[in-house]
């Protein structure tokens, strides 16, 4: 058994300022992620925890400062200049294509990755087979998330709940180096949403266990959310960005530091997530918090 | 209330009351004008019209050119077909042609406006002026550039429908949501799959209506240069009625028509829930 080394950066954020017109959003944003952590940028509302995730996506470019990813094998530092197969993405709507089912909507990702429509066109019988596996990964996945009954409905007949676990499995079925979620939660009630953390955290155990084997961790993860228990819960990580008395110059990290990990089947401990929240609200959000 | 919801089977009977009033309104006005004059053919009584069907159907002893050529037409060639086939036959093609080229032209150009910012830059403009053109008042272009066969028709049905599907849709595929868009590419999509496998079947549905509510104004142009310069086809035979103000067969050509659009409509309605079944308008 060998051992993983310890530090196994997965993106770099440099010096990255965010302005939109005159209006600065971000200001030198440092931050350095490592594979297999579960990472939260929380914050105000307009604080700019989004604008720092799509920069990583790639569907915003920095005004200064880069995002850099390393490739599959940690070789090479790659700097993001638009989307990529490397990064998948949960937005919090819109996820989902509407012509295709829960199942079509998983398998999608792997037949853009693995096939072109030429492929498709002229070797018809390799597709088919093809389509077999991709169909069995992508019901597999699906079942993981808890969808086994639901796999032939469009998204249009699906709940909001379900619409995010499918989003959620159209996503890890392509194994992404990085999987980035942009308020993935934040438009489903308190139980779906709770069941859905959970998942969140058998991801985490999954690096564990990986990490434990001494392979590398297969889930870096990067979630954006207002709710600070739920970034408490979910992540080991918390990265909160804030312009509280610095308007004009924009936001930048006032807090970054691990976090509690929670096993996915253990009881929620409240005081332990109040204690964290009341902290990073004091050093992120101020006094305004409660007006909000 | 206003607005408050009516049983199905109230609907129904009123639909039938308005066709049955619809009827007993035209025999009314049919038979008194028939007693004013026996001969009058503007507002027929039923058995006259049904003299104008059979006429329309039935295949001619005589030639039928020499009618046209009493009224200073060009005459026809020697023909044996029924008058509808005939017309059928003429208007059928330069409407599938004309109409089947715009189309095909119209959703690759949108799609590639819709696509691609630049073009859509480039295209606009010209297209929007093209929309407003009036393409009935401009047909003397289309007579000089395409003469009077076949293109001329088919140069009318494109120049009036095409500027206007490919604006449409080229407005559906900007309207791509963007999230799907860079989902797409965060799934490993080239720019070639995320216009095939995402823009046109998520937009299917709608370019369906797009081209459905085209071709009345595809049919408006096509009927109105027969009416002018045509020597057979629909509007050739309604022109040549018309002047005799014999309404015996310009009724039943109008009625051909209506139905001829409603079922063009049901196809393409059919094809659209068959094609697209998750679309919920």
């Amino acid at each position: 058994m060998s051992e993983a080394p310890a530090e196994l950066p997965a993106i770099e954020i440099r010096g990255v300022t965010k302005s939109f017109g005159s209006h600065r959003v971000l200001d030198t944003i440092d931050a350095t992620i490592q594979a297999g952590e579960i990472v939260a940028f929380v914050g105000p509302s307009g604080c700019g925890k989004s604008t720092l995730l799509n920069c990583i996506v790639g569907t915003l470019q920095p005004t200064d400062g880069s995002i850099a990813v390393w490739d599959a094998d940690d070789k090479l530092m790659r700097v993001v200049s638009g989307p990529g197969r490397d990064r998948g993405i949960v937005y919090q709507r819109y996820s989902l294509f509407p012509h295709l089912t829960a199942l079509q909507n998983v398998a999608f990702g792997l037949m853009l990755d693995e096939t072109s429509p030429p492929d498709r066109w002229l070797k018809p019988l390799q597709w088919r087979k093809l389509r077999k596996e991709h169909l069995a990964k992508s019901e597999a996945m699906l079942e993981r998330v808890g969808l086994a009954d639901a796999m032939a409905r469009y998204p249009d007949e699906l709940s909001g709940g379900m619409c995010q676990r499918v989003a959620i499995a159209q996503a890890l079925v392509m194994k992404p180096k990085i999987l980035l979620m942009d308020e993935p939660f934040g438009a489903l009630d308190e139980a779906t949403r709770e069941s859905l953390q959970r998942f969140m955290l058998e991801l985490y155990k999954d690096n564990q266990d990986a990490k434990a084997e001494g392979e590398r961790p297969q889930h870096t993860v990067i979630i954006v959310t207002h709710e600070i228990e739920e970034a408490i819960f979910v992540g080991d990580r918390i990265i909160a960005l804030s312009q509280r008395g610095r308007e004009p110059e924009g936001a930048c990290i006032v807090l970054d530091e691990k976090q509690p990990i929670f096993a996915p089947d253990s009881n929620k401990d409240l005081e332990l997530i109040a204690r964290e929240k009341e902290k990073i609200i004091n050093i992120a959000f101020g006094a305004e918090y409660e007006s909000n | 209330m206003l607005q408050s919801p009516i049983s199905q089977r109230k609907r129904i009977v009123l639909q039938v009351v308005s066709v049955f009033l619809l009827l007993l309104g035209y025999t009314l006005l049919s038979e008194s004008k028939h007693r004013e004059n026996p001969e009058d053919r503007t507002i027929p009584t039923w058995p006259k019209l049904a003299e104008g069907v059979q006429e329309i159907v039935a295949t001619p002893e005589v030639q039928s050119g020499l009618l046209a050529a009493a009224l200073g037409e060009d005459v026809e060639a020697e023909e044996k077909e029924p008058m509808l086939v005939r017309d059928i036959k003429a208007t059928g093609l330069r409407f599938l042609a004309g109409y089947g080229l715009s189309v095909i032209a119209g959703v690759l150009i949108g799609t590639l406006m819709g696509s691609y910012l630049s073009l859509e830059a480039l295209g606009i403009l010209p297209l929007r002026l093209a929309s407003r053109i009036i393409p009935t008042a401009a047909l003397a272009v289309f007579f000089v550039l395409a003469g009077t066969g076949l293109n001329m028709y088919i140069a009318m049905i494109v120049f009036g429908t095409l500027p206007a599907i490919a604006i449409g849709v080229a407005h559906e595929i900007a309207s791509f949501p963007r999230e799907l868009r860079y989902k797409a590419y965060t799934l490993g999509a080239s720019h070639f799959e995320v216009i095939w496998d995402a823009f046109l079947p998520v937009k299917l549905p709608r370019i369906i209506e797009i081209i459905n509510s085209n071709i009345g104004p595809a049919l408006v142009y096509l009927l109105a240069a027969e009416l002018l310069v045509a020597n057979q086809g629909f509007g050739y035979t309604i022109r040549v009625f018309s002047r005799k103000l014999d309404m015996t067969v310009v009724y039943p050509y109008l009625l051909i028509l209506a139905f001829a659009a409603f079922i063009f409509d049901f196809v393409l309605k059919t094809a659209q829930r068959k094609i697209s079944p998750w679309y919920r308008k």
